[in-house]
């Protein structure tokens, strides 16, 4: 372990809180549009399938957690498969980190243009969540995650508000076909689109600072089963509310849901106010996975202090986020139709075939014999 | 170079590794180095030069030495004091009167005449023997007298401390409905012993220490020895000694709170001030150190955190329901003297969608006439409600009525009549400033004044958007500060799920635990049902093992 690093310390709470905002916010962004696509009526039960296999991906996580404790990923890496693989994988999460930052960054950047700033150029937005996530990574995930800690129960009720307003519209024969397009495709579009929770890598770097050791498998298996009742729970409702078809032409549907808070003559019209739950929710989110993109680099690299870090990675990571040329085109690089993209394929290797990897080595060299380097 | 150190700086920022911490077990303070004190003479007359010499005598005309002798000890004395700041009849007739006049009982001769007069002829109840010359001066300047024996290289410091002083009073800035009505003064002792009634803990510690090379300012750390945290007191300490050792004048705590906290350059205090004796007790018994201070009204409360700047004194002498409703009204005033005049510019300027259109008439009519943007309306009106503010509490008081007058009338009345600014506006800036006022304490609501300005900008620049984007940073901010290595959102975050008192504090009995952040010696404040009658069974159980210790 860095320096650096250890002397951050996160508590349980804040790490449960930081992980599900990160899992679960894409469901403010094209992902519930996304769901309606592949499976129809039946896109839900793609993401309830998605998080039992993600489940069984995050088991080799936890295992090699478990074997070498006080490590993060990375320099689990190093020490099981040596030099230059380690290097490689940890170059290969760098990645998976940066473009999650900045596709996420520009989704939600062209989010807020559509819902509240239509004359507002796009580069002003991505600078201000920039200098968000540069601040945030220079104080640290500590930081952070008691940010998530304390928002979170607020921006929960903020989405419980959601659901509550739109249940009068909700009409459960918007649900059938029950099955959607059948139950082969389903099975095999969640196995396709394991990337739908491949954030939960970012678990790996920060769970060695986890104070409390002993609870960190339990932490991250509540931290899946939260993000999947949440991602679920959402794919109902824009389906249930708006029917299918309809929410396959929304490019934000839960923006369309905030439209439907009204109350009575007086409070009616209220999406801006949810512009809060919109922010801090993408604020945790991207900070969070600019953190993990930072100090992914940094480790490979073996780099101390990451901080200096933090500056060349903002701007690669705004150059990044302007190369879609427009926000259909942001929107379909996430690209969820039933061939997965290129994009999505890397998320799910990287999330969840890197611990796999390292698990099979780490368990060849315990069985098979050979060196090993503990 | 410098270019590289400002850059370090920037990439260390948010560093935690040299911040002090209550956790942090391996950090050490060197320990205060004791200065040699410097001897007094034997020879009386050369005692006499030193001393004319330090307070710049004759010239100096405050400080009088009294030269007379002691027929008992048949030796010359000298008593030194400063005119005005020690009380004539203690020293007439309970130092002059008996040495001068009590006469010879036995033989005197080998005994130090010090040692003497301390034991047999001096009759006050507070003598102090001393044999170092800067207690010597700092006694004189404190208001005691300093007596110096012929062929003794001791004196004796007799408590003769008689100024005028302002009498207990009720407090000012901070006034109850319910509970004590009874404020710090300027008198030292005064506001220690005023402490020490609200805790008559055996256990509490008042140590002493003069800050300031030159002012010698009294300062009292105040704390329960076996409850606040070893640590945390070693730090108070150490902090207060290393600004004692290298500050010329530290005049009042606002002084010395700038020089004792944590993150200085921060909008948000980090530390609480008080005026009420019952208050800094209530928090020293939790594990909290106090430090009080000669010549200021207001005590500090060390360390604080966000929620104490939500809480009154009052709330806990309330019945719950009562306590935690004001609790709650003030947590909305908070909000909305934080964020009130944002929300109206983002909303009048980015979102008028959210009016009902009935308002948004009602509003557009009143608006019409006026020909400023609406931020630049507020921002004046909130600069003119600052003014107010200021000359409210400079103003002299005979003239302190014309204050109301100018404001209700000129900048109320008539800048609608003149349509410099709409009526709706004025709403607003009232019920901010009514919030503002709500909030209990003095320099937490100073930090939310100045915010509000960041905030009206940035909501006229981005709407709802940048109002979220400065919440985001001053969350980020208040969560990384500590006040005295106590993470300054604690209990809410780092989490603490056995302290309840965080913005709606639960009943009276159900808080078993002292603030655990505070990392108390003795964690238990109560035990866990005070009230025995409610849950008999427990009553019982607990009841048949006293009679068996017994």
């Amino acid at each position: 372990m860095t320096k650096m690093s250890s002397e951050e310390k996160i508590g349980h709470h804040e790490a449960l809180s930081l992980l599900v905002i990160i899992l679960s916010a894409k469901v403010f962004l094209s992902f519930p549009r996304n769901m309606a696509l592949l499976g129809d009526a039946a896109g839900w039960i793609i993401v309830f399938l998605a998080g039992i296999y993600s489940l069984v991906g995050y088991f080799f996580l936890s295992a090699l957690l478990k074997k070498y404790p006080g490590k993060n990923i990375i320099q689990i890496a190093h020490q099981v498969s040596g030099g230059i693989c380690g290097k490689l994988i940890g170059a290969a999460l760098f990645l998976f980190f940066l473009m999650t930052t900045s596709l996420y960054l520009r989704q939600f950047a062209e989010s807020f243009i559509l819902a509240i700033l239509p004359r507002t150029p796009i580069s002003v937005i991505t600078i201000l969540f920039l200098i968000l996530l540069v601040y945030t990574a220079l104080l640290g995930v500590e930081t952070l995650s008691r940010v998530a800690w304390l928002l979170g129960p607020y921006l929960l009720i903020a989405l419980i508000i959601i659901f509550l307003f739109s249940l009068p519209q909700m009409t459960f024969d918007h649900l059938v076909p029950v099955l959607g397009p059948g139950p082969v495709p389903l099975i095999k579009y969640s196995l396709t689109h394991l990337s739908l929770f491949s954030e939960i890598i970012l678990f790996g770097i920060i769970a060695p600072l986890i104070r409390s050791r002993e609870k960190i498998n339990r932490i991250g298996l509540y931290i899946l089963g939260v993000a999947v009742v949440i991602n679920t729970g959402v794919t109902i409702l824009t389906t249930a509310v708006f029917n299918y078809v309809e929410t396959q032409k929304m490019v934000f549907p839960v923006f369309q849901l905030t439209r439907l808070v009204a109350y009575g003559e007086f409070v009616q019209r209220v999406e801006a106010v949810f512009v809060f739950l919109w922010f801090f929710w993408a604020g945790i989110q991207l900070s969070g996975l600019f953190y993990g993109a930072v100090t992914s680099f940094a480790q490979t690299f073996r780099i101390k202090n990451y901080r200096p870090l933090t500056l060349p990675i903002a701007v690669l990571t705004f150059t990044i986020s302007l190369i879609p040329a427009s926000m259909t085109e942001t929107v379909e690089l996430g690209d969820y139709t039933t061939s997965p993209s290129l994009i999505s394929n890397y998320y799910s290797i990287a999330a969840f075939g890197i611990p796999f990897l390292l698990w099979l080595i780490a368990f060849a060299k315990k069985h098979l014999g050979g060196v090993t380097n503990d | 170079m410098n270019f590289w150190n400002g850059l370090k700086k920037v990439f260390q920022f948010g560093a935690r590794g040299r911040q002090f911490s209550l956790g942090n077990k391996s950090w050490n303070r060197p320990k205060p180095k004791k200065p040699k004190p410097e001897p007094l003479f034997r020879d009386l007359e050369a005692n006499q030069r030193l001393l004319e010499k330090i307070f710049e005598l004759p010239t100096n005309q405050d400080v009088v030495i009294r030269d007379f002798s002691i027929p008992s000890l048949k030796q010359k004395a000298l008593l030194i004091y400063i005119d005005g700041l020690s009380d004539r009849n203690t020293q007439s007739f309970a130092i002059l009167q008996p040495l001068m006049i009590l006469g010879p009982d036995e033989a005197v001769n080998g005994k130090d005449p010090v040692t003497l007069a301390y034991q047999t002829l001096l009759p006050g109840h507070q003598l102090q023997k001393t044999a170092s010359l800067s207690d010597v001066v700092d006694g004189i300047l404190d208001g005691s007298s300093a007596l110096l024996i012929d062929g003794s290289d001791q004196a004796l410091i007799i408590e003769t401390k008689g100024w005028e002083h302002r009498g207990v009073d009720r407090p000012n800035n901070e006034p109850v409905v319910r509970g004590p009505q009874e404020a710090f003064v300027e008198s030292f002792r005064a506001n220690t012993a005023s402490v020490r009634r609200y805790v008559k803990d055996p256990k509490l510690v008042t140590e002493i220490f003069r800050v300031g090379k030159r002012s010698r300012t009294l300062v009292a750390v105040m704390y329960v020895k076996d409850i606040a945290n070893v640590k945390l007191v070693e730090e108070v300490k150490y902090r207060i000694q290393s600004v004692s050792e290298t500050v010329d004048y530290i005049p009042e705590t606002g002084t010395l709170e700038e020089y004792l906290e944590d993150h200085p350059k921060s909008l948000i205090p980090q530390m609480l001030s008080t005026e009420r004796p019952d208050r800094l007790g209530a928090y020293i018994r939790e594990g909290h150190v106090g430090v009080v201070m000669a010549n200021s009204p207001f005590s500090l409360i060390i360390p604080t955190t966000f929620t104490i700047f939500l809480h009154s004194a009052e709330d806990y002498y309330l019945r719950w329901p009562f306590g935690n409703f004001l609790r709650f009204i003030r947590s909305i005033a908070l909000f909305i003297s934080l964020m009130l005049p944002a929300s109206y510019i983002a909303v009048i300027n980015y979102h008028q969608e959210m009016i009902p259109t009935d308002l948004l008439l009602a509003m557009t009519a009143a608006r019409e006439m006026v020909p400023f943007p609406a931020i630049a309306e507020i921002l004046l009106m909130e600069f003119a409600f600052e003014l107010i503010r200021e000359a409210g509490v400079r103003i002299p008081s005979v003239i302190g009525p014309t204050i109301g007058i100018v404001g209700a009338l000129i900048l109320g009345q008539a800048a609608v009549a003149a349509f410099v600014v709409s009526p709706i506006l004025i709403i607003i800036i009232a019920i901010t400033a009514l919030a503002s006022f709500v909030v209990p304490n003095y320099n937490a609501s100073f930090a939310i004044r100045i915010l509000r300005f960041l905030f009206i900008i940035l909501a006229g620049f981005l709407g709802f958007f940048g109002i979220a984007f400065g919440l985001f940073l001053l969350i980020l901010h208040t969560v990384t500060i500590t006040s005295f290595g106590v993470p300054f959102m604690t209990p809410i975050v780092p989490y603490q799920p056995r302290n309840k008192d965080r913005v709606i504090r639960p009943r009276a009995y159900e808080q078993k635990y002292r603030p655990l952040f505070l990392r108390p010696l003795d964690w238990i404040r109560q035990e866990k049902n005070p009230r025995r009658w409610d849950r008999p069974q427990s009553s019982i159980e607990k009841g048949r093992d006293d009679q068996n210790e017994q």
